[in-house]
């Protein structure tokens, strides 16, 4: 989550009702959490600014409107400086940012044949190594799908790609892409690592897979749009990043506004087990059963905005997730009755 | 042991050391450590300043000489500010309004 640095000076007002009632100066902290924030450090400063509250949110809007409500900020002089934690900034600084892609001639026919011929060696053997076993359920529901759709999980592993590809049927398989973190896989030259120049080429047309720029912006789904143009399947993670909580991350709104946009269905699986497979910030790998659910598919009704669509896409997700909790892996099942 | 934020702006001749070298930020703090002070936080900001770091230093002479010694270096300019925890300093309001009392 993004931090944020307030540096505030106190108004006249606000010293006297600080004074009055010291109390006031900790309302900082609860108008912040009343607005999700978490606060991470709160200090009184001697100096040129008054106050220096540092929080975590979960974007620039949040922050800038929890600022807008506090009374103390109101002085002029008061900052609030988003902030990038320093082992992140140094990396950003040491290594390449340019990104490459996407690569339009991953959907021709040989692209794909290609990419045939290195399923085993991309996809196959790590799932025939390590999700042991791998079960599938809700295939039935793929079967009415005519045209393109987008396939939607959750995302808590870089393994989930690799399941989530597994456990599609081969009509589906045989043309799907997979959004990927553009800053991450589609960096020029690999990022400078030597032993990566070809990152990116191999990303389109091995891993089939294209960049997402994060952060959104208009730009962002053109690429999405013009594969489902060609009747190609997209593969999504809508939290836009592995969450490591026992809740799911907020959903961002690049599915619905696609799935609206161009009237395809979305298909939820929800995917269990691989968080213990590869963890987030472990490069270890542990052998493990893993559960891929498929949920029938999920048709929005014309007209529904984008905030309601993807509401609803996140229910019915989280429905499945919050079964899941509760009792189990197998709860994950469309049919599961407890 | 006190607690400070200092605000640091890069210069020009810091701007360029760090695209350079990089692994220098972490240099530094290790440099703070061997003056008898500590970095406890330490974040690349966007708006009036560039870096946002807390420290701890047992007096604010030891700040003081911290500040001196890496604002000669040319690469940076330091705002220091003495900083107290919230609930520290309520309570420190607190008591002061009973003894008024």
């Amino acid at each position: 989550m993004p931090a944020y640095i307030l540096l505030s000076r106190l108004t006249a007002v606000s010293e006297r009702q600080i004074l009055a009632t010291p109390d006031t100066l900790k309302k900082v902290r609860q108008v912040l959490e009343e607005w999700e924030a978490n606060i991470l450090a709160d200090f009184h400063l001697l100096g040129m600014y008054d106050h220096c509250t540092i929080f975590e949110v979960s974007d620039n809007f949040r922050a800038q409107k929890a600022v807008l409500e506090l009374e103390i900020t109101r002085s002029p002089g008061t900052m609030l400086l988003p902030a990038i934690d320093l082992p992140l900034f140094q990396r950003m600084i040491g290594q390449e940012i340019r990104t490459v892609g996407p690569h339009e001639w991953q959907v021709k026919w040989w692209a794909k044949v290609i990419r045939l011929c290195f399923r085993w060696y991309q996809y196959d053997r790590w799932i025939w190594k390590y999700c042991k076993p791998l079960i599938t359920t809700g295939k039935q529901h793929l079967k009415d799908i005519k045209g393109p759709c987008i396939v939607i999980g959750n995302h808590t592993s870089h393994f989930d790609a690799l399941v989530l590809f597994s456990c599609l049927p081969q009509k589906i398989k045989w043309n799907i892409y997979f959004g990927a973190a553009a800053d991450r896989w589609f960096l020029k030259g690999g990022g400078g690592r030597k032993e990566l120049p070809l990152q990116p080429w191999y990303n389109s047309l091995i891993g089939g897979s294209f960049p997402i720029r994060r952060g959104g912006g208009s730009a962002t789904l053109d690429y999405s749009k013009w594969l489902l143009d060609q009747g190609a399947n997209l593969a999504i993670f809508p939290e836009g990043t592995r969450s490591t909580s026992h809740h799911m991350a907020r959903f961002k709104h690049g599915v619905s506004i696609l799935a609206l946009e161009k009237n395809v269905p979305v298909v939820p699986v929800y995917l269990t087990g691989l968080a213990k497979i590869r963890p987030k910030g472990s490069r270890n790998i542990y052998p493990g059963p893993v559960q891929a659910h498929i949920q029938p598919p999920i048709l929005l009704p014309e007209g529904t905005s984008v905030p309601d669509a993807t509401r609803m896409i996140y229910h019915a997700v989280n429905r499945v997730h919050e079964r899941v909790m509760e009792h189990g892996p197998d709860a994950g099942r469309h049919d599961w009755r407890g | 042991m006190a607690t400070y934020i200092m605000l640091s702006t890069l210069t020009d001749e810091g701007r360029k050391t760090l695209k350079e070298r990089p692994e220098r930020l972490q240099a530094v703090n290790k440099e703070i450590e061997s003056m008898g002070a500590r970095v406890t936080a330490q974040y690349a900001v966007l708006g009036g300043y560039d870096f946002v770091n807390i420290i701890e230093a047992p007096t604010n002479e030891v700040m003081a000489r911290l500040a001196v010694e890496l604002g000669s270096r040319g690469t940076i300019q330091i705002t220091t500010l003495p900083a107290i925890a919230v609930d520290d300093f309520v309570e420190m309001l607190k008591g002061d309004i009973k003894e008024a009392g």
